[in-house]
């Protein structure tokens, strides 16, 4: 169920985040659970978009969970607007369908872009947030069609890409996803990380055409040509 | 009468801030007879290392050669043809940047706006954002926004098309203009500073208008001291750059606030002959409180309309009165030559009976009264 106000006409930027919740992510690190680290990072996440009034009118967010109790990868947060967006909490269970849930992620976009249009609300080029801890276990079928879907994707300037690996993660595999490399993150900065993409979004938001977009120091974005 | 021009660029706060200098840039040319005139106004894009270099180079080198199609304009007209030319010109300009930079024209990108016009007409050129709008002047004084080319930005909000894209040639657009009185030519900057969104903001152009109009060899000062202003910071931190082409046949004074595109309001009574003032809808939208461009343009097409239905009406007339005419005639004579020579044998009786005659077949048969 969207939770969209269409009365604000503002831009809008869609961030769609694909996260992990597979059975790896109950392994211990850093002083808890890498599910309890991301949650916390999540309910950070809600914090600082909130502390910042353009943000808060302009971002927007979906959730695809990659394995967890909910199974098959699927939007169970469907678009939400900032001001309506709240932490949740997410369970370490089953394997890591990966390219399937980017597949679903896409799909979610696209439609997020036609619902917008047909409201009349501009919108900035669309985020794809991946975070995964494993190794893809989808169908080489599947993978490979998530790749290349991806790519093309991001070749046509659909959606802008970051893929972030904690912990094992099988980064060979995971740069097979995009062009654009993943970054390797440590798990106990989850917290950190949702603050800067908080903080990145509320740039993307206010930004203008051919304005100059400086991230927030986290390499390797720290500047995205847009 | 040529055509007059005001321009200006100014650094906006946001690029004082970050101590960057002013990004948009402008070139202007006029033919040696004075007719033509060659305006072109570029926005070098933020995030380009060279982003003032290109502009400034693209605005020169297209207003060079946007000129040069003037002799063909005289002897052709506007077509299709400008286009190709303008196709070529860019690729021209490209090719010059590309042996001048290197391969990779992204660090020089900046948009275009542009006008290229006399007193008869001319186009518009469009890539990127930014917003041109050209008015026609009416005989009863009125500014009338004739044709406008919107900013071109594609899909996403943030992002805007450049002529050194490896799509440039699908994001170039054409807009032709027909007896312009006033042109407008702005940067996003100055769009947000002179326009609601797309509609041009009628008190802020008068505004501009009348300072800028009102001491015509200070209108460069003038302009450049609307876009410094604080209120103009206030609507955009972004550089401003605007380019004002006006005949010189407007007046001086442009009747402020309260009308959209009012030139003279002393010569601005209601027209008799256009029937357009005669709809109720189109009466309430005249109240220049109100007018928006939408109406402009329906009234331009109204009008349009209500000159064609009454040209048209008018010829139909005269060829059905013709037409009636040419039948009577036949009627008369087939009546006088076929009818009339029949009835020659009862050519003998009064004029009286004659007239009151039963038709002439009666005639032919009808036995003698007297033997």
């Amino acid at each position: 169920m969207t939770s969209i106000d269409f009365t604000n006409l503002t831009q809008r930027t869609p961030c769609a985040l694909v996260l992990d919740a597979s059975g790896s992510m109950g392994i211990q690190e850093g002083g808890g659970r890498r599910i309890d680290l991301l949650n916390q990072g999540i309910e950070a996440f809600c914090n600082a978009l909130k502390d910042d009034q353009v943000a808060l009118s302009r971002v927007q967010v979906a959730a695809i969970n990659v394995g967890g109790p909910l199974g098959a990868p699927r939007v169970f947060m469907d678009w939400t607007d900032a001001s309506e967006f709240g932490p949740f909490e997410m369970m370490p269970e089953n394997d890591t369908p990966l390219g399937e849930a980017v597949s679903v992620a896409l799909e979610a976009i696209e439609l997020q872009k036609t619902t917008l249009r047909q409201h009349g609300i501009s919108y900035t080029r669309p985020w794809l947030m991946v975070l995964t801890d494993g190794t893809p276990t989808d169908a080489p079928n599947v993978w490979n069609r998530a790749c290349a879907e991806l790519r093309k994707a991001e070749a046509d300037r659909k959606v802008e890409v970051f893929l972030v690996g904690v912990g094992q993660a099988d980064m060979r595999k995971l740069s097979e996803l995009a062009v654009r490399p993943p970054l390797a993150m440590n798990a106990v900065r989850f917290r950190e990380f949702f603050v800067w993409l908080s903080a990145s979004l509320g740039q993307i938001a206010r930004s203008v055409p051919g304005a100059r977009v400086d991230l927030p120091p986290t390499d390797p974005w720290a500047s995205v040509k847009l | 009468m040529p055509m007059q021009t005001i321009a200006v660029a100014v650094v906006g706060q946001s690029h004082l801030l970050r101590g960057a200098v002013c990004e948009d840039a402008y070139s202007i040319i006029t033919s040696d007879d004075r007719r033509w005139t060659s305006a072109v106004l570029c926005d070098g894009c933020g995030s380009s290392r060279h982003a003032a270099e290109g502009a400034q180079q693209t605005s020169n080198f297209l207003a060079k050669a946007l000129l040069q199609l003037s002799a063909r304009l005289d002897a052709e007209g506007p077509g299709e043809w400008i286009i190709d030319e303008v196709v070529t010109a860019i690729a021209s300009l490209r090719e010059d940047m590309r042996a001048a930079y290197g391969s990779d024209l992204r660090e020089y990108s900046a948009t275009v706006v542009a006008a290229m016009v006399s007193e008869k007409g001319g186009f518009m050129l469009h890539v990127g954002d930014g917003i041109a709008t050209a008015f026609t002047e009416t005989q009863d004084g009125h500014l009338i926004l004739s044709s406008q080319s919107n900013p071109k930005n594609g899909e996403y909000a943030n992002e805007t098309f450049y002529l050194t894209g490896s799509d440039w040639v699908r994001n170039v657009y054409i807009t032709p203009i027909s007896r312009p009185a006033l042109v407008l030519l702005c940067t996003d900057g100055a769009q947000d500073v002179l326009y609601e969104g797309n509609s041009p903001a009628t008190a802020q152009i008068s505004t501009l208008l009348n300072l800028c109009l009102s001491e015509r060899d200070k209108g460069d000062l003038a302009l450049e001291g609307y876009f410094s202003s604080p209120e103009a910071a206030r609507l955009s931190n972004d550089d401003k750059g605007c380019i004002i082409i006006y005949a010189t046949s407007i007046p001086t004074k442009v009747n402020s606030g309260k009308l959209i595109m009012r030139a003279n309001e002393n010569r601005a009574k209601r027209p008799t002959q256009l029937s357009v003032y005669t709809s109720p809808q189109l009466k309430a939208q005249h109240d220049p409180k109100t007018i928006q461009p939408e109406a402009l343009y329906d009234f331009q097409d109204r009008n349009i309309h209500a000159f064609d239905a009454r040209r048209v009406g008018f010829i139909a007339c005269i060829i059905f009165i013709s037409i009636l005419n040419i039948a009577l005639i036949g009627w008369g004579i087939w009546y006088i030559l076929d009818v009339g020579a029949a009835a020659i044998p009862s050519q003998n009786t009064p004029a009286s009976a004659s007239a009151s005659a039963p038709p002439p077949s009666e005639s032919i048969s009808a036995p003698p009264l007297i033997e």
